[in-house]
């Protein structure tokens, strides 16, 4: 199941952000402050090794 | 934010201008829309409407109105329906009982509910219940499933019957319904039940609510239950329209695309 959404995370969402930076809904300046709020996901990644005959 | 949590954009009603009422919608701010099957054949043209649109969900299953033209090999083909279409199909549904109409034979449609129970069950997804003037057999009937995630879409009871679905673990969906002058039983409900509680809905494209009553209903005029839903509880329509649409995030499992 994907994590619970609430009411702040809900404004992440990048088809909505998308849209309001669309609509001037939502300045750039507010999106790039946005941006920075968002949580760091880094420890999440997993490497992988592309051999090159599986590319 | 806020969320039309049950059209039914694949319907004909919407074949000549479906893209400019979905157009329409994201102008007025609906950030995205579930478009709800009622038999196989529109629960497969609700897929390919969602498909088509990063801002519309699908949900597929079968009406009681419907139910009389069933048999196993519907249950095959939308099984293999959610299951290929795992990213789009967010609920099972629009299932339930109607003793209003009684299109279908009445003891076909409570075994087509129990079927369909069963499979919303075995696929893990929520159920969107159609429940009209047949209040205890379909909580009879949702109670003995064992299926704990869903909502009652277009509520028709009282208070109490609102109480008995939310201590399942169900939604109450409130239409525009809502906003006609007569609907005191309704508005009662509203008023009592936590907005934690509850979905909003167009049901598009019927039940228009004030002022386009009597019009073809579209997912852009839930602007006005959710205001009409405001006013009855004292608080602002944004509130109410972002705490009903984390809702129905949560209850259909639609994820936060995060930017990057």
């Amino acid at each position: 199941m994907p994590n619970k959404v609430n009411a702040e995370s809900i404004g992440h969402d990048k088809r909505i952000i998308a849209r309001n930076l669309y609509k001037g809904e939502l300045s750039e300046k507010d999106f790039q402050t946005l941006l920075k709020k968002l949580p760091d996901l880094a420890d999440n990644c997993e490497e992988v090794t592309l051999h090159e005959n599986e590319k | 934010m806020i969320i039309d949590s049950h059209a039914h954009l694949e319907m004909k009603e919407f074949d000549s201008d479906r893209e400019e009422v979905i157009k329409r919608a994201g102008d007025e701010g609906i950030d995205f829309i579930i478009t709800v099957g009622t038999n196989l054949e529109l629960s497969r043209k609700a897929v390919a409407v969602a498909e088509q649109h990063e801002n519309v969900y699908a949900t597929a299953g079968v009406h009681p109105h419907d139910a009389a033209g069933t048999d196993e090999n519907t249950w095959g083909a939308i099984k293999e329906l959610v299951e290929n279409n795992r990213e789009i199909i967010v609920a099972y549904g629009e299932i339930g009982l109607d003793f209003f109409r009684n299109n279908s034979p009445r003891e076909k449609q409570i075994e087509v509910f129990g079927r369909q129970l069963e499979l919303a069950h075995e696929l893990n997804l929520p159920v969107i219940i159609h429940d009209r003037e047949a209040h205890e057999q379909t909580l009879e009937t949702v109670r003995a499933s064992g299926v704990r995630s869903g909502v009652f879409h277009c509520f028709s009871g009282d208070y109490e019957m609102a109480k008995k679905c939310i201590d399942l673990g169900y939604y109450i969906s409130v239409p525009g319904v809502v906003t006609f002058d007569k609907a005191a039983t309704l508005q009662d409900v509203v008023r009592r039940v936590p907005l934690s509680s509850l979905l909003l809905e167009t049901d598009a494209p019927y039940l228009a609510p004030v002022p386009h009553r009597g019009q073809r209903n579209e997912p852009s005029f839930i602007i006005h239950t959710a205001k009409k839903v405001a006013q009855i509880k004292n608080i602002s329509w944004t509130e109410v329209a972002r705490t009903s649409a984390v809702n129905a995030m949560n209850l259909f499992g639609i994820e936060i695309f995060l930017a990057n």
